[in-house]
């Protein structure tokens, strides 16, 4: 049972804390009342516990528990739809990437090098005032600023695989390439393509948030908590609770599915596979 | 990336704020040199006068420039300063005297060639200077003799004193410009001012010091230093922590807080910049209908946002002009909020308002909550069943999108100072102007091209009072208010804040 707790504790933590934020983002709609965008002007900035509103309402007299959760399923919505898009490009740009060799591979690493020369948050930024604003558009951007990891990656794993015997016997026996890719390699490599995505679910959202935070990406009235955190900078001496649930809400998230990400890494890595 | 610095500065600000070791000695040594620092938003766009029409900008150039003819802080009517009186001489000629014994920074004269130079440099198409436009009816100027000059226009132009009172003309020393060249000017301004160019380190700060040899008494403050603190709060907390002594747009929200912080005290006037939300009609969409537009003011509490929004501080318009506009007309009946009305009206029209979709442009930070009051106009049409989108725009987009005639189907913007019908009705309803969102109105430009030439004082009235009917009726803009400026001003300092927004030091008043 010890060992149980100290192999899988985080993971439990993580899931605990990812599930929490599942739940609310599905659920947003029965657990609140309010509709996140719904005014009261004439009940703005009540501190939290005010009947009605448990964690309080901003400065247009919104309330803020809904806002939070509704901007739970702003925050997944774009972490799914964003990691989705970057495995599903990166890994098949990865797979061919390390499967052959030759000059597609090199001219896709070529890109994929001087991509990742440029930090994440500012290609993303710069793609966006490319792009526009709005949800569609951060999706977008996040997702082209980030395959280049699973490219990366995923290659890597391609090298190693294709050269071990299962491979070369399959080739022996006939298999086409595709199917060789497909059947053999591709499920040697997943375990990989599902750790980076738990990683780089959480940098998703966090990127998103600082992306809104600065006034791009999801526009209001929206909830997202990168935009109700800058909203809320306004109010700071006199409604704390305007920064302090969404940040907490986003810390939470990127924390717990962190953790469930660190705990994969460790459960399916083979090299730590007893 | 400067969005980023702005982060940073906020958040060095709200530290500082935050600790008690934020030198506390600072704030009493400056009281006691007399050094006073003033935060604005952004820095100045250029050093050079009569070049580009910016509020901040024009607020820093003019401690170092002084203007032809200034206004009144009370009764807004053009008050003398380089310019000692001025006639009418015919109806195309405006013969301005002018003051003797001033003298620019370098010691060069001011008379009626400085005055002369600074209208060539204006009209000068090189110069590209965005006072060209609008100084496009004087033909030029003529010297009459060393301190006597003569303004002649193409058609009769009686407007043309409210046009030089203020920002509009500021006389440049023609020696300087014609050896040194206007980039020279540009690096190291010489002006007739009450404080003189010391330093402008970029992105930080602009510093001027007391001019001894002044026309009038120096000025009390020794050395003013600009600061650019972008964000309303992070100017706050540097007011409140000693680091500034005069900051402009305090929240509403945080107006309690400052009067009992001990630190500073609130300086609150009416402004004469007024704020509107632009039903656009220049491009295609729903807002071509008079009845929309007119069904979209009804939906629009506006008593309800000033109470609610702004606690009150503003003042509500009813027409285009403000009441301390010269040429208020108080004929214009307000359009009241009547949202079964606004029903009536969409119906008339054939719009089903809940099928409506519409955009809201709107800036950040640049007037009085402006975004919030966006959100709350987007929520209270979403009370009649429209649905608005709300864009929130970087300044500098939010004016190139007006410019350009890409904003949404309505758009928030703040114009001032508005002291004149000319510089509100000319520059905001015909769609040959930058900043319009409304035009190509026959009748209305036919209307405005009249009223412009009138001479008579008392018809001129008339016909802006007429115009001002015409424009109400026609509901370009859901007319919303006149700004209150909220200022927050170091204990030390006696300043009283001006309508047209110029923070000028020269009329401040130190302890000691």
């Amino acid at each position: 049972m010890k060992g149980f707790v100290g192999r899988h504790g985080r993971g439990v933590l993580g899931l605990t804390f990812a599930a929490l934020v599942l739940v609310a983002a599905v659920a947003a709609p029965l657990l609140v009342a309010h509709d996140p965008g719904q005014t009261d002007f004439a009940a703005g900035l009540k501190p939290p516990g005010t009947p009605g509103h448990p964690l309080g309402t901003d400065q247009l007299g919104r309330d803020l528990l809904a806002r939070v959760l509704y901007g739970a399923r702003v925050a997944l919505f774009i972490g799914v739809c964003c990691v989705l898009l970057t495995a599903l490009v990166g890994g098949l740009l990865g797979l061919l990437a390390g499967f052959f060799e030759g000059w597609t591979g090199a001219v896709l690493m070529r890109i994929a090098d001087v991509q990742l020369s440029f930090p994440f948050i500012l290609l993303a930024l710069t793609i966006n005032a490319i792009v526009g604003l709005g949800l569609r558009n951060i999706i977008v951007s996040l997702s082209v600023a980030g395959w280049v990891v699973y490219a990366r990656v995923v290659r890597g794993e391609v090298l190693s695989v294709k050269e071990r015997d299962f491979v070369h016997a399959a080739h022996a026996l006939g298999l086409g390439r595709a199917r060789l890719l497909f059947r053999h390699v591709l499920p040697n490599v997943a375990p990989s393509i599902v750790i980076v995505a738990s990683l780089q679910f959480a940098q998703f959202i966090v990127a998103e948030a600082a992306i809104s935070f600065l006034g791009f990406g999801v526009q209001p009235p929206t909830p997202a908590w990168g935009s109700m955190l800058s909203e809320s900078r306004d109010y700071l001496y006199v409604a704390w609770w305007l920064a302090a649930f969404p940040g907490a809400a986003l810390a939470l998230t990127a924390l717990g599915i962190n953790l469930v990400g660190d705990w994969l890494r460790d459960v399916l890595d083979p090299r730590f596979r007893v | 990336m400067t969005r980023f610095a702005r982060m940073l500065i906020t958040l060095a600000a709200l530290l500082a704020a935050a600790t008690p070791l934020a030198d506390p000695a600072a704030a009493q040594d400056r009281a006691r040199t007399k050094e006073v620092v003033v935060a604005f938003a952004a820095e100045p766009r250029t050093l050079l006068p009569d070049t580009i029409v910016d509020w901040t900008t024009n607020n820093m150039v003019e401690h170092m420039y002084d203007r032809l003819v200034d206004r009144d802080p009370k009764s807004f009517k053009p008050s003398p300063m380089l310019a000692t009186g001025w006639k009418i001489v015919n109806d195309t000629t405006w013969e301005f005297a002018l003051r003797q014994g001033v003298k620019f920074h370098n010691g060069e004269p001011f008379n009626a060639q400085s005055v002369k130079t600074t209208m060539d440099y204006i009209k000068d198409p090189a110069n590209k200077t965005h006072y060209l436009p609008r100084w496009s009816q004087v033909k030029e100027v003529q010297i009459v003799n060393d301190y006597t000059v003569r303004f002649i226009t193409e058609k009769p132009w009686p407007g043309l004193i409210d046009r030089i009172a203020g920002s509009d003309f500021l006389p440049m020393p023609p020696k300087a410009l014609k050896e040194q060249g206007v980039q020279a000017l540009a690096a190291k301004p010489i002006g007739t001012g009450a404080f003189r160019f010391v330093q402008w380190v970029r992105d930080e700060k602009l510093v001027v010091e007391r001019n001894p040899d002044y026309w009038q008494t120096p000025a009390e403050a020794s050395r003013v230093t600009f600061r650019f603190i972008p964000e309303f709060s992070a100017r706050l907390a540097a007011l409140l922590a000693g680091e500034v002594d005069i900051m402009k747009d305090v929240p509403p929200q945080n107006v309690e807080m400052l009067q009992q912080s001990g630190k500073a005290r609130l300086r609150a006037t009416v402004s004469s910049r007024i704020n509107y939300l632009a039903l656009v009609n220049l491009k295609p969409g729903p807002m071509q209908d008079l009845r929309v537009r007119k069904a979209i003011h009804h939906a629009i509490n506006v008593d309800e946002l000033i109470q609610q929004v702004l606690k009150g501080r503003a003042t509500k318009m009813c027409g285009p002009l403000s009441p301390i506009n010269v040429d208020y007309s108080s004929k214009p009946q307000c359009i009241k909020y009547d949202p079964a009305q606004a029903q009536a009206l969409l119906k008339e029209a054939g719009v089903d308002p809940t099928k409506l979709q519409l955009t809201l442009d709107t800036p950040s930070g640049r007037y009085p909550l402006d975004k919030d009051v966006s959100l709350a106009i987007a929520a209270q049409l979403q009370r009649i069943g429209i649905k608005t989108n709300v864009v929130v725009n970087e300044w500098g987009t939010h004016l190139d999108k007006i410019k350009n005639r890409t904003t949404g189907d309505m758009f928030f913007l703040g114009w001032g100072p508005a002291l004149d019908a000319q510089n509100t009705i000319d520059q905001l309803f015909s769609a040959s102007q930058t900043y319009s969102s409304y035009g190509n109105n026959k009748a209305l430009d036919a209307k405005i091209a009249q009223a412009v030439v009138i001479v008579d004082p008392r018809k001129r009235l008339e016909a802006w009072a007429e115009l001002q009917q015409m424009v109400h009726d026609e509901v370009p803009w859901v007319f919303l208010w006149q700004q209150h400026d909220l200022y927050g001003v170091a204990n030390w300092i006696e300043w009283s804040p001006r309508a047209d927004e110029k923070i000028w030091m020269y009329e401040a008043k130190l302890a000691r």
